[in-house]
């Protein structure tokens, strides 16, 4: 007439928490998924530190150099001119 | 049989909530690699944009050493030219005084030593300000001006002797000993304060920019013990350099201002071959620079 009282299996209850488990682990990874995803859709500004107005040291101390060479060369030119001068030569 | 297939089904269950969790544990490691990938071939972007940032820097500093180097030959040009009315001016007058008939010698000899005078303080009151002596630091360019301003008062002074002396010999003997010979403004003065603002700016150049750029590259991790030896160098030769030019400036009428100009411009020479190797040890330092970022990185 009465039922009988039910008592749980262990291989059922084992199974109950590991799905439990499971369910958690979905939600985990389910979230992370989303994280991840988004992150990747929407990538963060790169902070683009390119130099655009400076030289590197090489590159400049080249420039420089260069353009002092080419002053002392242009200076040479002159000088050289001037001393061959006639100008300081009056036969009178 | 039942307890076969419920130990499968616990099988099954077991291995399908493996798969799942590996798969959800492994999936945000994928979007983590390939992010780092798509970072690090951001990073190779950057550094080519670098590059093209240098180079277009490199080529802009190239146009603008071009666009001096034209002016500078537009201003000789412009010198020449104006050299060329004066000297036209004293030719006349020298022919003038050279074929004027007794009474008139006088005068026209006189007036010749006014334009010689005229004609010299003109380009020593345009030095003073003007292209020579705008390269020069404050301390040199008031060397410079010090020592043209000593050859004006000399002009000034030879100038109004000139023009009050009674005979032809003794205007003679003033063009040539004193209004020409004591100052030598276009051989001797001309190239002295030229070559003393150019010895000063490499000076100023080495103990400046190029100092603080060595101070990078230092920071930078890169040997710059040859680098500054030859700058150490450029500098000491410039300064010599600087010295000679100063003492033909302050001197312009001594005997031995030929050998003098040569021995300074000797010096100045030395100093640009110094900054050439200075240039040269550069291009080695930027090959380094160029072999380290292209070998692979050690372990």
């Amino acid at each position: 007439m009465f039922p009988e009282p039910k008592t749980e299996k262990p291989a059922s209850t084992a199974l109950s928490i590991f799905i439990a488990v499971l369910a958690l682990l979905l939600i985990t990874g389910a979230v992370s998924w989303v994280y991840f995803n988004s992150k990747t859709s929407t990538p963060e500004p790169v902070a683009t530190t390119v130099p655009t107005n400076t030289l590197s040291p090489i590159t400049e101390a080249k420039t420089e150099i260069l353009a002092a060479l080419d002053d002392i060369d242009n200076d040479l030119t002159e000088i050289e001119a001037d001393e061959g001068s006639e100008d300081d030569t009056v036969n009178f | 049989m039942t307890q076969l297939i419920f130990k499968m089904k616990k099988l099954g269950l077991f291995g399908l909530s493996f798969l799942i969790v590996g798969n959800l544990l492994v999936t945000p490691m994928v979007y983590v690699s390939a992010e780092d990938e798509n970072s690090s071939s951001g990073s190779n972007e950057q550094s080519e944009e670098q590059k093209k940032a240098q180079e277009a820097l490199l080529e802009k500093a190239k146009k603008q050493r071009e666009i001096k180097i034209k002016a500078a030959e537009e201003l000789r040009e412009k010198a020449k030219n104006e050299r060329s009315t004066s000297r036209e001016n004293y030719k006349k007058l020298l022919e003038e005084a050279k074929t004027a008939k007794e009474d008139k010698k006088l005068e026209k000899s006189r007036e010749l030593a006014k334009e010689l005078a005229e004609g010299r303080l003109e380009v020593l009151k345009k030095l003073q300000s003007g292209e020579h002596t705008k390269n020069c630091r404050a301390a040199a360019k008031a060397e410079a001006v010090t020592a043209i301003n000593a050859v004006i008062t000399r002009l000034e002074k030879d100038q109004a002797e000139a023009i009050t002396l009674q005979t032809v010999d003794s205007i003679r003997t003033k063009i040539s000993d004193d209004i020409i010979g004591k100052n030598h403004v276009y051989i001797a003065l001309l190239p002295a304060v030229r070559g003393m603002c150019r010895a000063d700016k490499t000076t100023d150049l080495v103990e400046d920019k190029l100092a603080t750029i060595v101070t990078r590259l230092k920071a930078d991790g890169l040997d710059t013990t040859k680098l500054e030896a030859l700058l150490a160098d450029t500098k000491a030769k410039a300064q010599s350099a600087y010295t000679a030019y100063k003492k033909i400036a302050n001197n312009p009428g001594t005997t031995t201002y030929k050998a003098d100009l040569a021995a300074a411009k000797a010096a100045l020479k030395e100093a640009k071959t110094s900054l050439s190797a200075a240039r040269d040890e550069i291009d080695l330092l930027k090959e380094t620079v160029s072999d380290d970022s292209t070998s692979p990185s050690s372990p």
